[in-house]
């Protein structure tokens, strides 16, 4: 009996071990992600400092700056500022350029500083590597992009490693600091409205990924891609949520041809369930698009996307809404044959269900 | 006083304030009629553009070195640029305002310049400039020292370059008035134009000038070449200072270039100069006009030369003007480089004895026919 209690209380000092010890390496993990999201100070961060400070030092803003940023180019850095965090405090984003440009050589990144305005510039934090500047000063890769509701402004940059790694940062009212935003490093953001869309390149295209967006990007709404055939025909693969089958499906969209000097576009459709093989190009509708300006395919997809997931033309063309865009362009008309469900969806002008 | 006397004085009065008012109004408007409030108004734009640039009380150092570091300040109103752009005493900015409006497709609205001085802590309209924009600031170690060049769009194909050079003595942009269609640059004792906003998409020319003091001088030389291979040189012959163009065209046969087949030599004297310093180009032709005469021919055979790239240009060039090729190149320079010996091509050349004799290479090859 003795023997017995005395080897159960092994079997659970054993198991009380093992958890601790799982739950350890848990939070060691943790940490090193926590940590691994604050960069690493670098060695001459007083010289960084330095050049930040003198390149703001002859900039004294008189009152909110208001709408836009104002650029600044002194020696081999540059700056924006402004109301970077959407408030009433004005501040500054300092790219300093260590290395200068060196002629065939490659350039290194950049350094990001912030810089507050409160009776002077002040030094508030060290953001991290930032895509260097172009030469000529006519393109910088790293800029601060606008959500219109709520107000708030990104840094979106990428590191100089052919644009592989993008880095992105919430410009936070609250602590008037910049904080990554976790977003995945291999695909370029843009949000539109409550929507987020990431472009991602696999093997062979683009792929675009809608998704809702409150604080954090949430459920997607729509994923696409084109592969383009030959030289005048591309085909796109939608993938969205089926609400009536309750799995996820793909659209396919071909565009077929089009007469020269007519308005009117083709282009099939075919739908199957996701995962099911698309080799072979069923046609299950066809839509015919009357356009005001002639045919384009990139319209036509546009008009498709929006009918089935209802995202703006800024979102479906990965744009922040500050960017200009026509909007979204609508056929003078949409005549679809074949399947039930495209034709509901894709006619245009909606004809009106009578009441029987 | 009577009132004769009385009268002719009030007139003589208010003939001054016509005529002051008139060379004010010519001094301001710049290159555009503008009113004296319409520069006002550019002014008190400007101005706001300003006021968050406030420098440092230690000027940032001086300018004159092209490698110190200039600062600008972009934003949707405008672009400033500041500092010692001229002297070390002075802290000065440029503004450039942004046009009134998006321009539509083929719209080039103005963008007016004004030039401030930075004195007792606030910021002095100096200068109105006009309407110009594109701006580069090139320096030199002889007086004038300072230059500002510009240039604006008024259509597809047509615009103006405007350039300044800063007089130290009174503190003003002064027009260089050199040529206006195209960029310059000084290098040592020349002053070279190139191309401007024309569509000669084909076409690269330099004209050199001499250049002292701020002035440009007499014509020298022109160096025109096309991306089809061809190119020729104008200049005042030395022996019979007659204005004679050198045209050369590669021979261009079944679609392409072929090393070894002839290039042909035109020589023509040129009789208008005034069509030719401008920047109309013109390539060699066959007949004779008002313009030129064709005075020589001949063919050369250059042993070596990829034809696709181009004729060795900088060769002719240096044989025929005895000019520096080092002016071909694009950069400001102080002074000129002495140019590396002559590295002359193998050319074997038929026709016209004077066109053998200046570039039969070596001297003892050549064949009589």
């Amino acid at each position: 009996m003795a023997e017995r209690k005395s080897q159960d209380a092994m079997t659970m000092l054993r198991s009380f071990t093992a958890h601790v010890f799982l739950t350890g390496i848990c939070i060691s993990m943790v940490i090193g992600a926590e940590v691994k999201r604050v960069p690493e100070k670098p060695k001459n961060l007083e010289l960084l400092k330095k050049r930040a400070l003198a390149a703001m030092e002859d900039i004294a803003p008189n009152e909110t700056r208001g709408k836009g940023f104002a650029k600044i180019i002194v020696g081999d850095d540059h700056a924006l500022w402004g109301n970077i965090f959407a408030d009433s405090q004005i501040a500054a984003l300092v790219a300093v350029n260590l290395q200068g440009h060196p002629e065939n050589k490659r350039r290194e990144d950049e350094n990001l500083c912030l810089l507050l305005w409160s009776h002077g510039w002040k030094f508030y934090q060290y953001v991290g590597k930032v895509s260097p500047y172009s030469n000529d000063f006519k393109e910088t890769d790293w800029m601060i992009n606008q959500r219109e509701s709520p107000r708030e402004n990104y840094v979106l940059s990428s590191l100089d490693d052919g644009g592989e790694n993008h880095l992105s940062w919430l410009c936070d009212p609250k602590t008037h600091t910049l904080i990554p935003t976790g977003w995945p490093k291999d695909a370029l953001p843009s949000i539109s409205g409550n929507t987020i869309t990431f472009i991602q390149r696999n093997k062979k295209n683009l792929v675009y990924s809608i998704y809702q967006l409150t604080d954090q990007p949430g459920k997607r709404i729509v994923s696409f891609h084109d592969e383009i055939l030959d030289f005048d025909s591309i085909k796109t693969a939608i993938s969205i949520w089926d609400s009536h089958l309750k799995k996820m499906v793909v659209w396919h969209i071909l565009s077929k041809s089009h007469r020269p000097g007519s308005d009117v576009e083709l282009c099939s459709l075919c739908k199957n369930e996701e995962g099911i093989d698309n080799e072979n190009f069923r046609q299950d509708a066809v839509i015919e698009f009357t356009w005001r300006k002639g045919p384009d395919y990139a319209r036509a997809k546009e008009y498709v996307l929006w009918q089935l997931s209802g995202a703006s033309s800024h979102a479906i063309n990965g744009r922040w809404d500050e960017e200009k865009e026509n909007g979204m362009r609508i056929p003078i008309s949409a005549k679809v044959t074949g399947l039930p469900e495209a034709v509901e969806l894709f006619t245009w002008p909606k004809v009106e269900k009578k009441a029987e | 006083m009577s009132i004769s006397n009385r009268m002719c004085q009030i007139l003589r009065c208010f003939a001054f304030c016509v005529v002051a008012f008139g060379i004010c109004s010519a001094v301001f408007a710049g290159d555009e009629d503008l009113s004296a409030k319409q520069i006002e108004k550019i002014e008190m734009k400007s101005l706001s553009l300003l006021r968050d640039v406030m420098p440092a009380s230690s000027p940032m150092g001086f300018l004159h070195k092209q490698s110190r570091p200039l600062k600008i300040m972009k934003t949707p109103e405008g672009t400033v640029w500041w500092g010692n752009l001229f002297t070390k005493e002075e802290i000065v900015a440029l503004v450039n305002l942004a046009p009134a409006h998006e321009e539509e497709p083929g719209e080039h609205l103005p963008r007016y310049l004004s030039f401030f001085a930075w004195q007792k802590g606030k910021w002095v309209f100096r200068q109105f400039l006009g309407n110009v924009y594109n701006l580069g600031l090139n320096y030199r170690n002889d007086v004038p020292s300072s230059f500002l060049q510009g240039s604006r769009r008024i259509g597809r194909n047509t615009g103006d370059h405007l350039s300044w050079y800063y007089d130290v003595k009174t503190g003003r942009l002064i027009r260089t008035h050199f040529e206006n269609w195209g960029p310059f640059r000084l290098a040592g004792n020349y002053l070279c134009l190139t191309r401007g906003f024309e569509a000669h998409l084909h076409d690269a020319t330099i004209w050199i000038y001499e250049y002292k003091d701020g002035r440009k001088g007499e014509f020298l030389a022109r160096f025109h070449s096309r991306d089809d291979g061809s190119s020729d040189v104008v200049f005042r012959d030395h022996k019979s200072h007659k204005m004679v163009g050198w045209y050369f065209n590669g021979s261009y046969k079944n679609g392409n270039y072929e090393n070894g087949n002839p290039i042909s030599v035109n020589v023509r004297e040129i009789k208008d100069i005034d069509n030719l310093v401008g920047a109309k180009i013109r390539v060699g032709d066959d007949y004779d006009d008002e313009e030129s005469r064709q005075i020589m021919r001949g063919e050369m055979v250059v042993e070596g030369v990829d034809y696709a790239e181009s004729i060795p240009s900088a060769e002719f060039f240096e044989i025929l003007t005895g000019l520096n090729p080092g002016l071909l190149d694009t950069e400001w320079q102080n002074e000129l480089s002495a140019p590396p010996p002559l590295k002359r091509s193998n050319i074997s050349v038929t026709g016209n004895p004077e066109i053998v004799k200046r570039f039969q290479w070596p001297k003892e090859n050549h064949k009589t026919p």
